[in-house]
């Protein structure tokens, strides 16, 4: 062990008076091992600064990833909202305009047609209002139109009931009728019905 | 007294200067500091906030007419309390691991030298956590660039033991990561 090796670190950082500088760079030239010390202690240096360099760059890396990575997710979650909200929209707009359209015109002709027949319709719940998938309308009338007893089914050409044009062509009312058992009409419900849907296709 | 002057005397020649002073100073310091603090532990958010407070500070500090001697450690010391003051993320840089994979500027040219300085890094890492507090940051303003005086006045101790403690830090480093 060389006596100038404690002085080497301080020489790399020329923290050494000049004479003490040029001792060093004498005894440099003629002992190997503090030259390969020395270099060691410099390698040494060179590392730490670089890591120190890939610390900061890491850093900043991370800076400019939250910078963007904040804006793009915050713009997404806004995005996804903003359409669920729509879609929310839209479902509700289509069952008002849509779903109870035929319902409503059925009981609307039955109720015109025989108005003393007709049981007054139960009060809908707000359950019934807001639900989203009903089942189809047909089906419904169906269901709820089967009869105590059996029904005797009539049908009857919308243009003897309607002005000419006032319903599409192609359909027909049936009208279920239950009777009493005296004989007496107690029931009576229109349906609409497409009954010429071949007759009025087009002729190859 | 009415229509009457009174002389008001600004020193506008000391501010200006001051002021030419500090600008230089910030653009010398500015990047060293910066890396000084994120290296500590601060985040980059952080470490912009201490530099401009460091150099508001500096600013009044050359305008108050305060000492200049040694004006590069006392800019550091300032930003070194102001770290310390921030004590939450202090130290959190070299406590966490980086991601030598991803992170480390490695030589990518062939696949065996690209694995062999990433295991550098990784010994390199390991022996700086290994390194006393004192020993780190004494390395940490030595790579920003400062004197042992310098830093002897930033972390408040004499030049001779900084002289001592780095000598001691890079032989530690030398030694455990056999570079």
């Amino acid at each position: 062990m060389c006596n100038d090796s404690g002085k080497l670190v301080a020489f790399l950082d020329h923290e050494l008076d000049d004479g003490e500088m040029a001792g060093i760079r004498r005894h440099l030239e003629g002992c190997a091992d503090c030259r390969t010390q020395l270099n060691q202690y410099e390698s040494a240096s060179t590392s730490f600064r670089t890591y120190c360099d890939a610390v900061e760059m890491a850093e900043h890396a991370r800076h400019e990833r939250s910078r963007w990575t904040v804006p793009v997710i915050s713009g997404a979650a806004v995005t996804a909202l903003a359409a669920a909200v729509v879609l929310l929209l839209l479902g509700h707009r289509v069952e008002k305009a849509g779903t109870p359209a035929p319902i409503n015109a059925a009981a609307a002709v039955a109720s015109e047609s025989a108005p003393a027949l007709e049981p007054p319709p139960a009060p809908r719940t707000s359950h019934q209002v807001h639900r989203l998938h009903v089942a189809p309308p047909v089906q419904t009338r169906v269901v709820e139109l089967v009869p105590a007893e059996p029904a005797i089914e009539i049908a009857i050409p919308a243009d003897s009931m309607f002005p000419p044009g006032a319903v599409p062509d192609g359909f027909a009312f049936t009208a279920d009728v239950s009777f009493a058992p005296d004989g007496s009409a107690r029931q009576m419900r229109l349906r609409p019905r497409l009954v010429s849907f071949q007759k009025g296709a087009p002729q190859p | 007294m009415s229509g009457d002057s009174l002389p008001i005397t600004l020193p506008l020649s000391r501010m200006a200067a001051g002021a030419c002073e500090v600008t230089a100073l910030y653009r010398e310091l500015r990047k060293p500091l910066l890396r000084y603090l994120v290296c500590l532990g601060l985040s980059n958010d952080e470490a912009q906030d201490v530099v401009q407070d460091v150099f508001l500070r500096l600013h009044r500090h050359i305008s108050s007419g305060g000492a200049q001697d040694n004006i590069r450690g006392w800019v550091f010391r300032v930003a070194h309390n102001q770290a310390r003051n921030r004590q939450g993320s202090y130290q959190r840089r070299f406590g966490e691991s980086l991601d030598v994979d991803k992170q480390a500027p490695v030589d990518k040219s062939t696949p065996e030298r690209m694995v062999l300085e990433k295991e550098r890094y990784r010994r390199l890492e390991q022996a700086i956590r290994l390194l006393t507090d004192t020993e780190r940051e004494c390395l940490l303003l030595r790579a920003a660039g400062l004197r042992y005086r310098e830093i002897g006045e930033a972390l408040g101790m004499g030049t001779s033991t900084v002289g001592d403690t780095v000598e001691r830090a890079i032989k530690k480093l030398t030694e455990k990561c056999n570079v």
